[in-house]
């Protein structure tokens, strides 16, 4: 179990319906209040949730500046699923393609629901994605592969 | 369009990181890297060619021979990635859980 904290699998349990949850997730009047890294405000310059649909905000830190962000839903399956992409944009929506040490390019969300009594737990997966969905069969597997090399690097699989 | 060329290209790629993997147990030649991979020797050396220019791994000629490295260490950058990743959604949870809070007192 220790590569665990190693996966960009995240579960979280909310104490709210799941319709509830989803809703938070896909309204843009209510992504404004929680959506936003600590002490950031977060600013939707559009958004459009629907399948194809692309949203673009801006994050905004008061000292360190901000960050636009642009992103494309891939899928919306209310209230089970929501997939999307994202990258770093200017605020014109043009792609930055300068990559930094904590920016891997474009990055596909998949935020499944799943209700357990009157509580919604919400699964995160995380993955660089080289071209949108299209390839969505290279998303499943990187970070499993990651953690087998991290086994591997610190000898927790035989070879 | 300028191409990524970094750590993060080199896993975007499923056969990539196969090689990747392979690569990890040490240094191979490209013919060992083919076999048993399912992929022609010109796929494979066109990924090879990718990972190298992402830094991911670093070729040399040993008499005829061609042997692979994998520059593993690169993957801590990946490590930070996901570690911060995982801070920003922790801080998401938080709030998501109290704005839920409040609008259920509503």
């Amino acid at each position: 179990m220790k590569s665990k904290d190693k996966e960009l699998l995240i579960t979280h349990l909310f104490d709210a319906p799941i319709g509830e949850v989803f809703d938070a997730w896909t309204d843009p009047e209510k992504l404004r209040h929680w959506y936003a890294p600590d002490g950031c405000t977060i600013v939707y310059k559009s958004i459009e949730v629907k399948q194809g649909g692309k949203f673009h905000y801006h994050i905004h830190h008061p000292l360190h500046g901000g960050a636009w962000v642009m992103g494309t839903y891939v899928e919306i399956s209310s209230p089970e699923k929501l997939a999307f992409t994202i990258r770093i944009t200017n605020e014109n929506g043009d792609i930055i393609n300068a990559s930094s040490a904590q920016w891997p390019g474009e990055i596909l969300t998949t935020v499944t629901f799943e209700s357990i009594g009157s509580q919604t737990k919400a699964t995160i997966h995380e993955a660089v994605s080289e071209e949108e969905a299209r390839k969505t069969g290279a998303y499943a597997g990187w970070i499993m592969m990651f953690n087998k090399l991290n086994r591997l690097l610190t000898g927790q699989l035989p070879e | 369009m300028i191409e990524r060329r970094d750590v993060y290209q080199a896993i975007a790629d499923p056969t990539r990181r196969m090689i990747i993997q392979k690569l990890s147990a040490g240094a191979l030649n490209i013919g060992q890297i083919v076999e048993d991979s399912g992929i022609t020797r010109q796929g494979i050396a066109k990924h090879l060619k990718v990972l190298n220019e992402c830094g991911m791994i670093t070729l040399t000629q040993k008499g005829r021979e061609q042997f692979c490295e994998a520059r593993l260490d690169q993957l801590d950058e990946v490590v930070d990635w996901v570690n911060q990743s995982r801070k920003l959604w922790g801080q998401r949870f938080e709030k998501l859980d109290k704005f839920l809070a409040v609008t259920k007192k509503l």
